[in-house]
């Protein structure tokens, strides 16, 4: 185990470093100068110059990115052209509403796919299958900005059941007592349970929007991988020790089958940060997606580039997770074969 | 554990007239058409037949366990004297891996891969035997594998079956069948995909345990050689019937019906290959979909009958006896080949 954890942690490194080059290149490829970019367009080109060389612009770009990474790393992430306020300390204030959307997401997206997909491949063929998988194609065809969009108008515009685009809360209601910067918890732990009503209500559209992808994508890819296993000779074994078709289902069919999709789910958290800049910025939530949309509308590329590399960090971070976890799944991987 | 309102006396387990179908739209394969036999405790029978007669699907069919396409189309399945075809799932529950229990084909696939072997063992010990609490179901496992001879059981309980050879499994498929005494075992072909010197060692281990148990055995195979060894009746079946059913010492020295006649001829020799070919039974067996009216036999007869009635009737079993020879079979004209 100690062996999977370091050979997938240096794999992490390798892959994170790629990431910085990345971030690093697309900032230095892009067309405009930061410099005249910050100064405006009346500034004389020796201020343009000496701002460069203050910057450290005029450096070799190797040398720029060591200083880059070195400051990234003491977290010095560079500061906003527009607000002047640092990258960090924006990022920082934004970060909790985008992890608490997306915990939220993730969440509605696994416990529905698994729960559905069960019910799919365990009643292959009938009604309840064909519905399942209908709704699996319909959230893997529908643009999630669409949807929210479509969900806003249908809940709250047209029955007025949950809250509008206004955020996290009700513009009335105060925040709770910043613990964790995620309002349910917070408000959970101060015991204001009206503002955790008032939270909970304000993500359910988009916590959905921002979920329905991957739940789809999780419930196509566990139904399938359900039915594979589930012809597998050790399912019926288990059925003739006495387990019901169920049973066999939940206790053998579903770990094996949930293999591939934890590496999956993995990946998803990926495509759950991009979703969240569209959805985010449907639903006016104020979250880093929020942030790095209206930097790249004011080619605030200090604030996409930290964004960018914080992805990459989290995603790593995740598919660390998701390998250790297979470990603890899958012997295969945990221990070496010993014939014999 | 009772033997009693059973047509054949002391029989465990009393198949009658069992038939099972696969249905893919409006085509229905009858796998199974009609299969009737019993076992006796202590008895090992044999059912012997090529690949796709229906063999597995017969098995599946006894213990309850075919899944849609499949289905029971009709028969009776009695176990220890109650009828068990018609169980709920639940109901079968208590009898699977209890009464009647199965050892399947492929040691590689059998074992779930993420459980360990100790685990796959209790918990069919636990199932069965509620009150037992987890050490002590952890010392019978123990027990069960040093029984079926696996070495250093008690450190290797805790090893996943990637860890374990193919023989390996197939000892630990074995002491999960055996777990809880059941009174009969079903082996689908237990032996098929070891190689022949492992193959050798578990049948002499499978035939020692259930002879100190007092264990029934129907043993599905295509191997003939293993029958001769393990086995005290056989039963050969071709496209979902029983055709012939013998003691197995007068299947070898006498068959009753050409197709084990041809099964026979089938076992390659050294001694007897003609021009290098291995001898085979020409054509394929019939379409379990579109089956013939007459004799499902009749278009690969090696005797070439070519009788009308071969081909427009088909043969009921009957029960011949000449000399201390009894069995029976499938043709119409088995009595004329006993004289």
């Amino acid at each position: 185990m100690f062996s999977l954890v370091l050979g997938r942690l240096t794999a992490s490194v390798v892959a994170l470093f790629g990431a910085s080059v990345l971030a690093f290149v697309v900032l230095r490829v892009t067309p405009g100068d930061p410099a005249r970019l910050f100064l405006g367009p009346f500034a004389t080109e020796e201020t343009v110059a000496e701002l460069r060389r203050k910057l450290g612009l005029e450096m070799p770009l190797v040398e720029q990115y060591v200083n880059y990474i070195a400051d990234f790393l003491q977290g010095d992430w560079g500061f906003s052209y527009t607000t002047g306020e640092t990258v960090a300390v924006q990022l920082a204030r934004r970060f909790p509403a985008t992890i608490e959307l997306g915990l939220y997401a993730f969440i509605l997206a696994f416990v529905f796919a698994v729960g559905l997909a069960l019910v799919a491949a365990y009643r292959r063929g009938s009604p309840s299958d064909g519905a399942i998988r209908a709704l699996s194609f319909f959230g893997l065809g529908v643009p999630p900005f669409w949807f929210g969009l479509i969900a806003l108008v249908v809940f709250f515009e047209q029955f007025g059941w949950l809250p509008g685009p206004d955020g996290r809360l009700d513009l009335a209601r105060d925040p709770p007592p910043d613990v964790t910067g995620l309002f349910t918890v917070d408000a959970l732990i101060a015991g204001q349970f009206a503002t955790l009503g008032d939270a909970l209500l304000h993500l359910v559209l988009p916590a959905i929007t921002l979920g329905l992808l991957p739940f789809a994508f999780l419930l196509r890819l566990l139904r399938a991988n359900l039915l594979d296993v589930s012809r597998e000779p050790f399912i019926t074994v288990a059925r003739s020790k006495g387990m019901s078709r169920w049973g066999a289902f939940l206790k053998h069919a579903l770990p094996n089958a949930f293999l591939p999709t934890l590496t999956a789910a993995g990946l998803l958290l990926g495509q759950l940060l991009a979703g969240s800049v569209l959805v985010e910025k449907v639903f006016n939530w104020p979250g880093a997606g929020l942030l790095v949309t209206d930097g790249i509308l004011r080619q605030d590329f200090s604030v996409v580039q930290a964004f960018i590399l914080l992805s990459a960090v989290v995603y790593v971070v995740a598919n660390l997770i998701v390998d250790i976890l297979t470990g603890v799944i899958d012997p295969r991987v945990r221990q070496p074969a010993r014939l014999g | 554990m009772k033997a009693a309102d059973s047509n054949v006396s002391g029989a465990v387990l009393d198949v009658r007239n069992l038939r099972a179908e696969f249905r893919s739209g409006l085509a229905v394969t009858k796998a199974v058409r009609g299969v009737s036999f019993a076992v006796r405790r202590g008895e090992k029978v044999a059912i012997v037949g090529e690949s796709g007669c229906g063999k597995s699907t017969l098995a599946l069919a006894i213990l309850g366990l075919l899944d849609p396409p499949g289905r029971v189309a009709g028969g009776e399945v009695w176990l220890n004297g109650s009828d068990v075809s018609r169980l709920s799932d639940r109901a079968w529950g208590r009898v699977r891996g209890d009464e009647i229990s199965l050892i399947f084909q492929d040691p590689m696939s059998a074992l779930d891969p993420v459980k360990s072997i100790g685990a796959q063992i209790t918990d069919t010990i636990r199932r069965h035997q509620p009150g037992i609490g987890r050490a002590r179901a952890r010392r019978r496992a123990v027990e069960l594998l040093t029984e079926v001879e696996v070495p250093a059981a008690a450190r290797r309980i805790d090893d996943y079956p990637h860890q374990y050879s193919g023989g390996m499994r197939q000892r630990v498929m074995i002491a999960i069948a055996l777990a809880n005494d059941p009174d009969i075992v079903i082996a689908d072909e237990p032996t098929t995909a070891l190689d022949v010197t492992t193959q050798a060692q578990v049948l002499a281990l499978l035939d020692r345990l259930v002879a100190e148990r007092d264990v029934a055995v129907a043993l599905i195979t295509h191997n003939l050689g293993v029958v001769a060894e393990f086995c005290d009746r056989v039963h050969v079946m071709y496209a979902g019937c029983f055709v012939e059913q013998s003691a197995v010492g007068d299947v070898f020295s006498h068959p009753l019906h050409p197709y084990t006649e041809a099964l026979l001829a089938s076992i390659p020799r050294p001694d007897r290959l003609v021009e290098g070919r291995l001898p085979s039974i020409p054509g394929f067996p019939p379409d379990l979909a579109r089956l013939p009216p007459g004799c499902s036999f009749e278009p690969r007869c090696p005797l070439g009958y070519g009788r009308e009635v071969c081909i427009e009737r088909e043969p009921r079993t009957e029960t011949v006896g000449y000399g201390a020879r009894t069995g029976a079979a499938a043709c119409h004209f088995v009595a004329e080949r006993s004289t």
